[in-house]
């Protein structure tokens, strides 16, 4: 253990006394903020995509029977017809993400409809839509339902039109925030937790393979393992570092980012989401260090293990988007053995208020098992003379 | 698991080679080399330098050799001849492919963790990190060895002492000249006090001021009854510092003996000489 700790003490030492590293591990998460916090108004449009054969549920209130032809030759549209009376509840159900979409039609929509369009009116009819924009369905609804509607007036006439345009998403603040972080937090863990290893794992170890100083370590009776394992904690604790302020960086810019609405804000997170999130980063970065670590104990140079390191930054990169088209952590818990991905999945069902604690335990027991057999085959390496010492 | 214990004479290293060497009266031996040997793979490229189809090179071929207590050993020969390799292999840098070594009654194959105890290494291989001063790799290299900071801070005001690094103990490893490097690697491979020290040519690329010095030294450690295995293709060094000698071409070792005995009727440059042309000639 006090050889860990050593070895440990000297890659410290290494990166903090050199104020350039120092720098290049906080300077990413500062940039990212002052980048992303001028970028201004949303780049992020809606992302996602629904199944090809969902129906949507859509409620009306009102709605004129003429107006409802359209919609039963659609085969994924289900016209529910709903009284007034129950108008609160279903636009609960909406808000909850149970059902997709509300129409609400004046009565006498029809009757104004038609006087509009025979011109003996001017008094255009309005009708309401609701609808929950985080849920995909529900955006997609609002989308078809208003775009059929269309149908029964002439573009460049407006013969009634949606009365709520502004308030008729039904999303919460915290759904909104659930939303956007379940879509890009994984990827953007993941590839910042990724980039701090880059920073530190290639030059600690094939930079030292490269300039000898690790064969001089290789003839001090310190156990090969022991090396391995202070390696690898005290370079997961730098990528930590330098991934926490790449983290804190977007997270803190996230608001303005989404076009100053200023309503996104990991405030809505509890103490037990961030603990999750902490035990995930924490095996993420040890599996991430083994890796990167393993294949520069390979290069016979910093440049060889940079260049060998890129294939495996795209599939984490990959693995961080894949929570993009995913909803929540459902699935079966293989998928949460398979290191990296069961991560993403996992921080996916942690930001969007799905997290299913067992899933996130069994990510973190998956991942130390995995960052400890690396850690194991890490200490063969440096006690194959083929791979220290291929010239 | 690892032995911890010597091996006793009861284990079998006897079989690997029937008795190398004949054991001489008096010194005890502190290393037993016992039919060495090591190949190496050739990659196409190195196969066209070297203008050989052979796929691989013998570089050591079944050296066996004793180093006695408390004396200077140096392994001769031209660049290419096997002495490095030699001197990794009994490092543990390497494994040997066949045959096995003791040093200090540990096995080379079977216990690489105490020999490394007992070692102190120094060839060009094996670089300090530029980034760090003397101070922080001598301490950083201590507690690697588990010495206790009394003690280490004792060996560290003598050795830097005696080699002038105290100067620029503080000094980026970087900055320092050709020379304090090397005497900082010295100072490094001697922080656990080591019974037995292999140098790969200690002198190369020094000014006559600094190699004297490092060949004083060489001389003070023996007189304190530290046991020294030298490779050099400096016959001078050898006939200087060296009380015995083994003459390494074509990775066998083709003469070992005294320098007294060698040299009784000529310089080791000539016997040298005569030993290179007889094996080369007699193999061609």
């Amino acid at each position: 253990m006090k050889n860990i700790w050593t070895i440990m003490k000297k890659e410290f030492s290494r990166f903090f006394k050199d104020r350039r590293l120092v720098l290049a591990l906080i300077l990413p998460g500062v940039l990212i903020y002052i980048i992303y916090s001028f970028l201004g108004n949303g780049i992020f449009s809606q992302i996602g995509g629904t199944d090809e054969n969902y129906v949507y549920q859509v409620h009306t209130v009102n709605m004129p029977d003429s107006f409802k032809a359209p919609f039963e030759e659609l085969e994924n549209v289900n016209l529910i017809e709903t009284s007034t009376e129950d108008l609160e509840n279903v636009k609960t159900q909406v808000q909850d993400q149970k059902t997709d979409l509300v129409a609400v039609f004046p009565e006498d929509f029809e009757e104004k409809y038609n006087a509009v369009k025979n011109g003996t009116s001017d008094e255009i009819p309005q009708y309401d839509l609701y609808y929950n924009s985080v849920r995909s369905e529900s955006s997609s609804a609002f989308q078809l339902f208003s775009a059929t509607l269309e149908l029964f007036q002439q573009p460049s006439e407006g013969w009634f039109q949606i009365g709520n345009p502004l308030d008729g998403d039904l999303a919460t603040d915290k759904d909104v925030t659930g939303m956007m972080f379940s879509m890009i937090g994984p990827m953007l863990v993941l590839v910042f937790l990724f980039s701090g290893c880059m920073a530190v794992a290639p030059e600690s170890i094939a930079g030292e393979k490269e300039r000898g100083t690790f064969a001089t370590m290789l003839v001090t009776p310190v156990k090969r393992s022991h090396i391995a394992i202070g390696k690898i904690i005290a370079l997961s604790t730098l990528s930590l570092i330098s991934g926490i302020c790449s983290f804190l960086g977007i997270i803190l810019s996230l608001p303005k980012l989404m076009g100053g609405s200023g309503n996104i804000s990991a405030m809505v997170y509890t103490a037990s989401d961030y603990i999750m999130l902490l035990g995930i980063v924490l095996s993420s970065v040890l599996v991430i260090v083994a890796l990167i670590s393993l294949i520069s104990a390979f290069a016979k140079s910093v440049k060889e293990a940079t260049n060998m390191i890129g294939p495996l930054m795209i599939l984490v990169v990959l693995l961080g988007v894949s929570t993009m088209f995913t909803s929540g952590s459902a699935g079966a818990f293989f998928w949460y053995l398979i290191p990296l991905y069961n991560s993403a999945r996992a921080m996916s069902g942690i930001f969007s208020f799905a997290a299913s604690p067992l899933n996130v335990i069994i990510t973190i027991a998956s991942n130390l098992v995995v960052a400890l057999l690396l850690a194991f085959a890490l200490a063969k390496m440096f006690d194959n003379e083929k791979i220290m010492f291929n010239k | 698991m690892e032995n911890t214990e010597p091996l006793t004479e009861e284990q079998p290293f006897a079989e690997l080679s029937p008795s190398p060497l004949s054991g001489e009266a008096g010194k005890e031996d502190v290393l037993i080399a016992a039919n060495l040997k090591k190949t190496f793979r050739l990659s196409a490229k190195q196969r066209k330098i070297e203008k050989t189809p052979l796929r691989e090179k013998i570089a050591v071929n079944g050296i066996s050799f004793k180093a006695k207590r408390g004396e200077i050993y140096g392994l001769l020969g031209p660049n290419g001849a096997g002495k490095t390799t030699t001197l990794r292999m009994l490092a543990t840098l390497i494994r040997p492919d066949e045959g096995d070594a003791r040093i200090n009654g540990y096995s080379i194959v079977k216990q690489p963790d105490k020999v490394r105890s007992q070692i102190g290494f120094l060839t060009s291989e094996l670089k300090l990190d530029d980034f760090f001063t003397p101070n922080y790799i001598f301490d950083f290299f201590s507690e690697l060895q588990n010495i206790p900071t009394q003690v280490r801070d004792e060996r560290k005001r003598t050795l830097f002492g005696r080699f002038g690094i105290d100067k620029f103990a503080e000094t980026k490893i970087a900055d320092l000249s050709t020379g304090m490097k090397q005497k900082t690697s010295i100072a490094v491979s001697l922080v656990h006090d080591p019974e037995f020290i292999i140098f790969d040519e200690p002198t190369n690329g020094l000014d006559v001021l600094t190699a004297k010095a490092v060949t004083d030294f060489l001389v003070e450690l023996r007189n304190r009854g530290k046991s020294i295995l030298l490779s050099t293709h400096i016959f001078s060094l050898v006939e200087k510092i060296c009380d015995r000698v083994g003459v390494i071409i074509d990775g066998k070792m083709t003469v070992e003996d005294t320098v007294a005995n060698l040299t009784k009727e000529k310089g080791l440059e000539d016997v040298f000489f005569d030993i290179y042309a007889e094996t080369k000639g007699g193999r061609e």
